[in-house]
């Protein structure tokens, strides 16, 4: 067993053969600095909870395709802080199938949204001026209508 | 609060290759600052757009409709600029047109930049021109290709004209065309492949060429037996995943209503094996999907693009229209390999312009 302790201090106790699903992880025990606990600074204990969640999924459930499909796209039903913070995580752990999961995700969101849905979703303060936003618009008119 | 805005320019690049269709892309751009970074990168890698067809020239408009049969959506692009002028595409993000005036250009349709190309017409293996310019534009010059984006430096653009007996290949920059070493052959495809170009002539032999156009090499081929089988048959050379193949479409009569009209109706691939040379037939794509017809062919990767079918072909129409006038539509569809059955795409009106036909084109951005 691997002990993981996230940035808030929280502990966490999982199967050495789940948590190599994280390179990040899998190069730290394999440089031996795993002796006692993993610290992992980047990341805090409710989000590295939803990511064990989903390693430990896919860890016990490999071979079923359709199980872990509607997993997980229940997985991903969460709220946009969450998935930001998740992206980070997966990326910081070096979890590939998580990580095309989550930008998958945020882009689908994307694709049926206005320029000015998104930033209202995504809380994204427009920094362009208005006559850099006009030229944008111009230039591509047909990408906006 | 977190800030979207904030997230590595990795991550954004992440998502921004799931957005495949042209609008979504630019739009990602448009959100704030950070994000048109992001899909500015001149870095191929990041943008993967899905190839559309660019509809033939319609009576009346300077508006060009693009669609994107693999999802269903289309746009107009407002493009006076190639009205009156044959169009080939690619999957580097410009098109190769031609005018009624011999003038020659590369054309980026999203960011409507144009790069003149040197005169096809004064190639100095062209004695005397008796065509007038627009017999010229419409069966003079028979196919040119863009063989990679003209922002790298292998960028070629190869011409194929005289009823299919001439080539000729010019780099950017260039004053004047390079004529390929000539032979009595028709060529029917041209791709640039391993800093060499690849040839097929209609016998399905298959002629590389160096860079300065002398012959290296031929080999021959026995895919067509007798010349009887010419009429039948088209060829296309395409870079599958790193190897060589070569298409064989087959197009037949078929009665539509009360006219014939020439449709496709089987494809063969055979992969040109490296060391050997030999042409060995293939029966599934794997995960790729190729693009043949009025454009330098190319293929898909299914796997970076999942909107595409794998294992498909899709095609469009290269070789009617000039010379016969088409009525019941073009010959485009979707070629499924697995069981050979044919998905044609219906509902466009035949253009006017009999030099105008539908072609695939895979757009980029920068």
């Amino acid at each position: 067993m691997i002990v993981l302790n996230s940035s808030d201090g929280a502990t966490f106790e999982v199967e050495e053969s789940v948590a190599v699903q994280s390179q990040t992880i899998k190069h730290m025990i394999e440089d031996n600095c795993a002796d006692t606990s993993i610290p992992l600074p980047n990341v805090n204990g409710v989000t590295l909870a939803r990511v064990l969640e989903y390693i430990k999924k896919h860890a016990e459930a490999k071979d079923d395709e359709e199980g872990l499909k509607s997993f997980d796209a229940e997985f991903v039903k969460v709220d946009q802080a969450s998935l930001f913070e998740i992206i980070l995580a997966a990326n910081y752990l070096d979890i590939k199938g998580l990580l095309d999961l989550t930008c998958q995700t945020v882009a689908d969101q994307i694709k049926d949204l206005t320029v000015e849905e998104v930033r209202a979703i995504f809380n994204i303060m427009n920094d362009f001026t208005p006559e850099e936003e006009a030229k944008l618009r111009n230039d591509h008119a047909w990408a906006f209508e | 609060m977190v800030d979207w805005s904030s997230l590595p320019v990795e991550l954004l690049g992440l998502i921004a290759r799931q957005l495949r269709f042209a609008q979504d892309y630019v739009r990602f751009g448009a959100v704030c600052k950070s994000w048109r970074r992001v899909i500015l990168q001149r870095d191929g890698s990041l943008c993967s757009l899905l190839p559309l067809l660019m509809l033939a020239e319609k009576e009346f408009s300077d508006l060009r409709e693009f669609c994107c049969p693999l999802t269903d959506r289309m746009f107009k692009l407002y493009l006076p600029e190639i009205r009156g002028k044959r169009c080939w595409g690619s999957s580097d993000g410009w098109l190769v047109t031609i005018g009624a005036d011999f003038q020659m250009c590369l054309l980026n349709p999203l960011t409507r930049k144009q790069i003149l190309l040197p005169p096809l017409h004064k190639c100095s293996n062209l004695n005397t021109l008796i065509c007038s310019p627009e017999e010229f534009r419409d069966y003079f010059v028979c196919k040119v290709v863009l063989t990679s984006s003209p922002a790298s430096s292998s960028c070629v653009i190869l011409a194929i004209y005289s009823d299919f007996a001439k080539m000729a290949l010019a780099k950017l920059g260039d004053e004047s065309w390079t004529p390929l070493q000539s032979s009595s052959c028709l060529f029917l495809d041209v791709i640039y492949f391993g800093g060499q170009l690849y040839a097929i002539d209609s016998l399905g032999n298959i002629m590389i060429y160096s860079i300065c156009g002398s012959c290296i090499e031929t080999i021959p081929s026995n895919l067509i037996q007798s010349e009887d089988e010419l009429e039948d048959r088209l060829l296309y050379l395409v870079d599958i995943g790193g190897q060589v193949h070569v298409v064989q479409r087959y197009v037949s009569e078929i009665l539509i209503t009360q006219t014939p009209e020439r449709k496709t109706w089987k494809f063969e691939i055979y992969k040109l094996e490296a060391v050997s040379h030999k042409l060995e037939e293939i029966n599934c794509l794997g995960d790729w999907s190729i693009f043949v017809g009025n454009n330098h062919s190319f293929a898909v990767s299914t796997s970076d693009h999942p909107e595409c079918c794998s294992n498909c072909i899709y095609f469009t129409d290269d070789y009617s229209g000039i010379s016969d006038p088409i009525s019941h539509g073009y010959d485009v569809g979707i070629y499924i390999f697995e069981n050979h059955k044919i998905q044609p795409f219906i509902g466009e009106d035949v253009s006017p312009a009999r030099f105008s036909v539908p072609l695939w084109f895979r757009p980029v951005l920068v």
